[in-house]
């Protein structure tokens, strides 16, 4: 064949090619190119250039809230930077301001009445066990003695070095700072009770991080370019979008009373489906095997167009002329995906102990691991002629394993108890680029989630 | 006209023949071609930032383009299947009937073959694709491909002859 390949190679890539009218295009050609030269907006820079603004706008939307929140709610605000910290409306912790003396050294007392306006940074506080508390003494070989002061009626309490109170550890409980030790001079420092302004609220303060594990349902949906549906409408092209299952482990930081980072790693499989039609002949006289035909064909999917072989069948005697089949093809693609999103949840009421709603946006990074085709049926239409589901071979489609998106969801969140939250969640994500892209024929991923998470907070 | 279509235009006139001459061979007819030729220019304006002149001459992106092109149509095309078992049997070659061919004659010799046959005697015979390369383009398996290619040839080679026979009786 060497001789017979040369010629037509060279004919064709010869630098002595004839140009005749035949092998001239006409002007039209130009003329339907021309209107295509004017350069377009690049539409990815627009995609990162809309995900700069948002992120802006949320970043700005957080500072305005924690700068509004800061100003107003004064040492609220400070008391929830403390960790694992308990407070309401009877309970206050009193202890130094996280100061290294008196490390692990807390008590309780209850919160009564606000002292007046001149003594705006007080509180009339009284000691649960105000007669241990006082009168225990207890060595404290490494620190400075500290001065015993009835602490049960005179308001502020004031405290001085020389004597030793009793050392009262309580689990869980840490650094409040509405009881500064006022280092005034060496010899007559004392306890500032600071007024917290009546928001001493009902709450269990949440602890900063938690991690979770998120789990429900995912609904898959295509939106494919119109080029690409376009061109395979003859065909009568069907993608079906289709639910499937995700399951998730999450991590979460709690900035403040109103705002959550979130971000972890989710696995997400689904099935979904697709079909058209095709012509398709059916050669009695070219059976191999007995009443067999073999086929490879090129089939359309959402991601794609792709090879495939398979077997028709042949169950009774249809002569020996060629039939020409319109045959329906019905396809399978089972996805794996994993997703990584990051998160800003938005707590419009504040987080409370109680039933309280949430928003939330953010970006997710998707890497497609798999996506496996398989026929799940071909209709020939005819009865003489089936297919052997066992014979198919149908590639995978080469499509761009990862892809970015943009996400928002709402949810309510419920305190099961200090330590647990349980959300029920609902999400919408749309894809930025396209899981399939092959010049004009695109599919992108949009997906919404509907799942119920449970956390731990530590 | 602006700098930006001037320059194009400039770069159409330069590339027009040899790129419709790739659009011819694997197209059907002239209008077709016209229609894959269309596309290839456009394609070739929009990724043109994409060219790397270290990696070999213009007309040599601008010609794997167009062959893409045609090919993304032809893929389109195909969905269509074709049963394997079809076995042609075709005489055997007459490359000296065919060294006495015009381009034009042998164009639409390789115009009249079927899609798959026609795509695949262009890829590998003229364009220098490797059968592995033809199998990831056309997502069929090299066997296949080498299948397609061997039945394009004794094809060609029964129409070289034939139309041998036909200018044989008219000078006859």
């Amino acid at each position: 064949m060497d001789r017979f390949d040369d010629i037509w190679k060279n004919r064709f890539n010869g630098s002595d090619k004839p140009i005749a009218d035949w092998g001239v295009p006409d002007d039209s050609v130009w003329e339907g190119i021309e209107p295509h030269i004017e350069e377009k907006p690049d539409r990815k820079l627009l995609w990162w250039v809309s995900i700069g603004v948002i992120i802006s706008l949320i970043l700005l939307f957080s500072i305005l809230v924690i700068f509004k929140n800061g100003k107003t709610a004064g040492l609220t605000s400070e008391i929830r930077k403390i960790e694992g910290a308990v407070v309401d409306s009877q309970l206050a912790v009193i202890a130094p301001k996280e100061n290294e003396i008196f490390d692990n050294e807390v008590q309780q007392g209850r919160v009564e009445e606000q002292i007046s306006e001149s003594s705006k940074n007080t509180i009339l506080y009284k000691v649960e066990e105000p007669q241990t508390f006082i009168q225990t003494n207890i060595d404290y070989s490494d620190h400075t003695n500290i001065a015993q002061t009835n602490m049960s009626n005179n308001f502020p309490h004031t405290a001085n070095l020389n004597t030793i109170y009793k050392k009262e550890e309580l689990d869980n409980l840490k650094f409040l700072p509405f009881l500064k030790l006022e280092l005034e001079n060496n010899t007559t420092p004392s306890f500032s009770f600071y007024n917290i302004e009546n928001k001493v609220e009902p709450i269990k303060l949440p602890k900063i991080f938690s991690i979770g594990f998120n789990a429900g349902a995912v609904y898959w949906k295509h939106r494919i370019s119109d080029q690409y549906t376009n061109d395979l409408s003859p065909f009568d092209f069907y993608p079906t979008d289709d639910f499937g299952w995700q399951a998730a482990i999450l991590g979460a930081a709690q900035l403040g009373k109103y705002f959550e980072l979130k971000s972890g790693v989710r696995l997400e499989k689904v099935k979904v489906g697709s079909g058209h039609n095709s012509d398709l002949d059916y050669d009695p006289t070219g059976e191999v095997i007995p009443n067999t035909n073999d086929y490879e064909s090129i089939l359309a999917t959402p991601y794609g167009l792709t090879a495939a072989s398979f077997v028709l069948n042949r169950n009774i005697d249809i002569g020996s002329d060629e039939v020409a089949l319109k045959v329906d093809f019905h396809s399978n693609h089972n996805i794996t995906n994993i997703n990584v999103p990051a998160e800003l949840g938005f707590y419009p009421f504040g987080k409370k102990k109680t039933i309280t709603p949430f928003v939330k946006a953010g970006v997710g990074y998707n890497y497609v691991s798999k996506i496996s085709n398989e026929i799940k049926n071909i209709d020939t239409h005819h009865s003489a002629i089936v297919f052997d589901e066992s014979s198919q071979t149908f590639a995978n489609p080469d499509i761009q394993n990862s892809f970015f998106d943009l996400r928002a969801g709402a949810g309510i969140n419920y305190q099961l108890t200090n330590r647990f939250q349980l959300n029920l969640l609902y999400d919408f994500s749309r894809g930025i680029n396209p899981v399939f892209e092959q010049d004009n024929y695109k599919t992108v991923i949009d997906r919404q989630y509907l799942s119920l998470e449970l956390k731990s907070s530590f | 006209m602006d700098g930006n279509k001037r320059a194009a235009h400039l770069l159409y006139d330069a590339h027009k023949n040899s790129l419709f001459l790739v659009c011819l061979r694997y197209a059907r007819d002239k209008s077709q071609a016209q229609d894959y030729l269309q596309e290839s220019f456009i394609s070739i304006f929009k990724n043109l930032k994409q060219f790397d002149i270290s990696r070999g001459a213009f007309e040599s992106w601008a010609k794997r383009v167009a062959i893409n092109t045609c090919l993304m149509d032809l893929r389109k095309k195909t969905l269509y299947s074709v049963s394997l078992s079809e076995a042609e049997k075709v005489e055997s070659t007459a490359d000296d009937v065919l060294s006495d061919l015009s381009l034009k004659e042998m164009l639409a010799l390789i115009q009249q073959l079927p899609d798959g046959y026609k795509t695949v005697f262009n890829m590998y015979v003229i364009d220098g694709y490797s059968h592995k390369e033809i199998a990831e383009v056309l997502n069929i398996s090299p066997s296949t491909s080498k299948t397609q290619l061997m039945k394009a040839r004794l094809l060609l080679q029964k129409k070289i002859v034939n139309l041998h026979q036909v200018l044989n009786q008219d000078h006859g």
